[in-house]
């Protein structure tokens, strides 16, 4: 393989690139200046932020976590536009749906693909302690690429322990979905700007049958499983690693933690404890009309940006008034400069061991810069691109359709992005305070047992963690 | 020319014995030695003798897990083997349709356990056919996997409703019977219950003890079904929390590979190699004290 020149992967139709110099008859072509501040740019400026090189024809086979036929053709026209860019590029466009099990076989195995498109959001730190992918920074500055053609969140999700682990490709920032005839008929006029009022706003929402059933729950931070439970604890500021992912943080913070898990129980005391169990066994499958926000039997709900492609997919036009505002905090809603949560996202990234490390970068940088097409994939699932130039077509055309991308795009750009934290242990960690969430919810554990309880899996978690490290 | 024959013979059986020990001894071993280890994919392993074992006790999920799938063992298995060497015994004489009857009893043990596991989450789920039938006659549908008193039942349940394989093995069992051994015991006056406690009891109680063995094997490594009513490893731990969380080992086990921790994971593997083990040779050394065998008969 040659590596004959630099210039770039055009998001566009438009090259940008200067010719510059000729090298053994191949057209030398030198980048253009990655330094122009992301937001000033126009939406085909990717054509402008990456290095473009000329390889012997390359077959490359790309892993991605897109299965469904939509998705499939969608992402088929980013593979295609970098082929299209690279004419040296060839590329095997896999679906796959086992990817957490699949890759580190792979890897393992030796044999790994040349790219990766994945969520692997909240795992860096197994990623990195098991060096299973490459840290991108050496080519990303050998390339002058410039990270302000990502948002802020796109470059915190692909960073852990300031090492960069692929290039970002979407966020999927979340906020509060509302149903306004439900809040209307309830006697509330606009959805809730702080916790008083989303307080206030569950307790007249919340319809109780005459036999005791629950009819409509008006607000729960989540529906069962205390999975989002866990991350709405950061609202207050509560972490559970440290950024190097080798401490447990939890005792650190416990006053956040307890005033988080207080916050939450107040809206499970509204009810029955067997009586919500009842109603949250009874809903319908979350991919139908029948999903609880869908149906109005939950008409606040936290969720992440994708969820705003179900009312069409599944609702037939139901809810009919639906709106979605950011989660309010402690302190009311926070402006989305100042906090965004963002629960997960995708990236591209390249595994350790690939064949042909420069010929990966090359069509990583190509795809994750994409702009037309990024925009126009993530517009099936719903989700948030995460390169700037992307993010700008992809906010002309999706609002113009659906409002309500607007919060979650602002959301998108914060610069105070908060995503989920890592450490080699964190799966089974996030699992059993998961548990402990629901104990205390419950009426199981008492704030007193909660503070120890959280204690307890501080020290047994430290241990493991030191254990995994060698510390 | 011994020697060469011998050579001879592990020629033949070389694709065997290289079968063996690259598909089978190596992985042992291997999963014997990363469990002594930390080890994540991509990275070579790290001696720390029995922590990872250390780790595992310190674990109050661990016993519940076990706890959780000794339930399944005891009460479960039990319960379905009695309730398919009835339906076996009842299938076994020959009447109009029992080729029709074989099937339906066989049919739910043919669908992949997830597949059976997701059509009972849909039947029992509130406002599910279940509960709008039991709703008729006035009766409050239970919680069933989210009621602690309901959830480990309500598995053991939809493990029993597939239990065409078992059945027909028994009936494999049954009808392999000799007639003449009926016929011998009815000349001596014996009654349908002497019948079955004297002939058909001893006569599959080689088919009996073949499928405790294989039972409590399946169900010490049981996970879909469980996995798939509480929706997943952490639901498996939550579901009719704590009492009935249907947390099995295996969804246990999960939990540290999906952290990559193969180390742990392996840890697990071993331990539970060594309950299966004692199980086993418990259930061996028992066979000699109820299991009919063709030695003993002549």
């Amino acid at each position: 393989m040659s590596i004959v020149l630099v210039a770039g992967c055009s998001g566009n139709d438009s090259s940008g690139s200067a010719e510059t110099s000729d090298a053994g008859g191949s057209t030398v072509v030198s980048a253009a200046p990655v330094s122009e501040p992301a937001d000033t740019r126009a939406p085909d400026a990717t054509t402008d932020t990456t290095a473009k090189a000329e390889f012997e024809p390359t077959t490359l086979t790309l892993w991605a976590g897109v299965t469904d036929p939509e998705g499939t053709v969608a992402f088929q026209g980013i593979v295609d536009r970098c082929e299209t860019d690279n004419p040296w590029l060839t590329i095997d466009f896999v679906g796959k749906d086992d990817m957490s099990t699949a890759l580190p076989a792979a890897i393992e195995a030796g044999n790994p693909p040349d790219l990766v498109q994945a969520d692997f959001s909240g795992q860096l730190a197994g990623i990195d302690a098991g060096g299973l992918i490459e840290p991108i920074d050496d080519l990303f500055a050998r390339d002058g690429l410039d990270w302000g053609a990502f948002v802020p969140g796109g470059k915190e999700l692909v960073d852990f322990n300031g090492q960069h682990f692929g290039l970002p490709f979407s966020l999927d920032s979340a906020a509060l979905f509302y149903n306004q005839d439900a809040l209307t008929a309830a006697g509330i006029d606009a959805p809730p700007a702080t916790f008083e009022e989303l307080f206030a706003a569950a307790e007249k929402l919340l319809a109780v049958n005459a036999d005791g059933t629950i009819e409509r729950v008006g607000f729960v931070p989540d529906v069962g499983d205390g999975s989002y439970a866990l991350f709405l604890t950061r609202l207050f500021g509560a972490t559970m690693f440290s950024d190097d992912g080798a401490t447990i943080t939890i005792t650190d913070n416990l006053d956040q933690w307890v005033a988080a898990l207080q916050w939450q129980k107040q809206f499970f005391d509204l009810m029955d404890g067997d009586e919500f169990s009842r109603w949250a066994d009874g809903l319908g499958s979350y991919d139908s009309a029948d999903n609880f926000f869908i149906n109005g039997q939950l008409p606040l709900y936290f969720e992440g940006s994708y969820f705003i492609t179900w009312p069409d997919r599944f609702g037939e036009g139901k809810p009919e008034n639906w709106g979605v505002v950011p989660m309010p905090g402690p302190d009311g809603v926070a402006d989305a400069d100042e906090l965004s949560l963002i629960p997960s996202g995708n990236f591209f990234m390249i595994p350790t061991g690939v064949d042909n490390l420069d010929a990966s970068w090359e069509a990583l940088k190509c795809m994750a810069l994409a702009g037309d097409e990024i925009a126009a994939f993530q517009q099936v699932y719903g989700n948030i691109p995460a390169n700037v130039a992307a993010l700008d077509i992809f906010e002309a055309a999706a609002v113009a359709q659906i409002p309500e991308y607007q919060t979650f795009i602002d959301l998108a750009r914060s610069p105070a992005a908060v995503l989920p934290d890592s450490a080699v242990v964190a799966g089974a960690l996030r699992d059993e305070v998961s548990s402990l969430i629901l104990d205390y919810r419950r009426g199981d554990l008492s704030d007193d047992d909660l503070r120890g309880a959280l204690e307890d899996l501080q020290a047994r978690y430290q241990e493991e963690l030191d254990l995994e490290l060698g510390n | 020319m011994a020697r060469r024959k011998r050579w001879t013979v592990l020629a033949f059986l070389s694709p065997w014995l290289i079968g063996v020990v690259v598909f089978v001894l190596y992985p042992i071993i291997n999963s014997l030695y990363w469990s002594f280890t930390v080890k994540r994919y991509g990275q070579p392993a790290r001696w720390v003798g029995l922590g990872n074992y250390r780790l595992l006790l310190d674990n109050p999920d661990l016993s519940m897990a076990l706890k959780n799938t000794a339930y399944l063992a005891v009460l479960g298995l039990p319960i379905r083997l009695f309730i398919a060497i009835l339906a076996a015994a009842l299938l076994a004489r020959p009447r109009r349709g029992n080729g029709a009857y074989r099937l339906l009893f066989y049919v739910p043990s043919v669908l992949p356990a997830v597949a059976s596991g997701a059509l009972f989450f849909f039947l029992l789920k509130q406002g599910g056919p279940v509960a709008s039938l039991l709703d008729l006659f006035g009766i409050e549908a239970p919680l069933w996997f989210r009621d602690p008193d309901w959830a480990k039942p309500a598995l053991i349940m939809v493990g029993t409703w597939a239990l065409g394989d078992v059945m027909l093995i028994f009936l494999a069992g049954l009808v392999d019977i000799p007639r003449s051994l009926y016929e011998a015991v009815e000349i001596d006056g014996a009654g349908r219950w002497a019948r079955f406690r004297y002939v058909t009891l001893p006569m599959i109680s080689p088919v009996i003890f073949f499928t405790i063995l294989t039972g409590v094997i399946g169900v010490l490594q049981s996970f879909d079904q469980a996995f798939v009513l509480s929706q997943g490893a952490r639901k498996g731990r939550l579901t009719g929390e704590p009492d009935g969380s249907l947390l099995t080992y295996a969804m246990l086990q999960l939990r540290y590979f999906q952290d990559g921790r193969i180390g742990v994971a392996s840890a697990m593997a071993w331990v539970m190699f060594l309950i299966t083990l004692v199980i086993t040779v418990a259930l061996m050394t028992s066979r000699k004290r109820w299991v009919h065998t063709s030695t003993e008969n002549a």
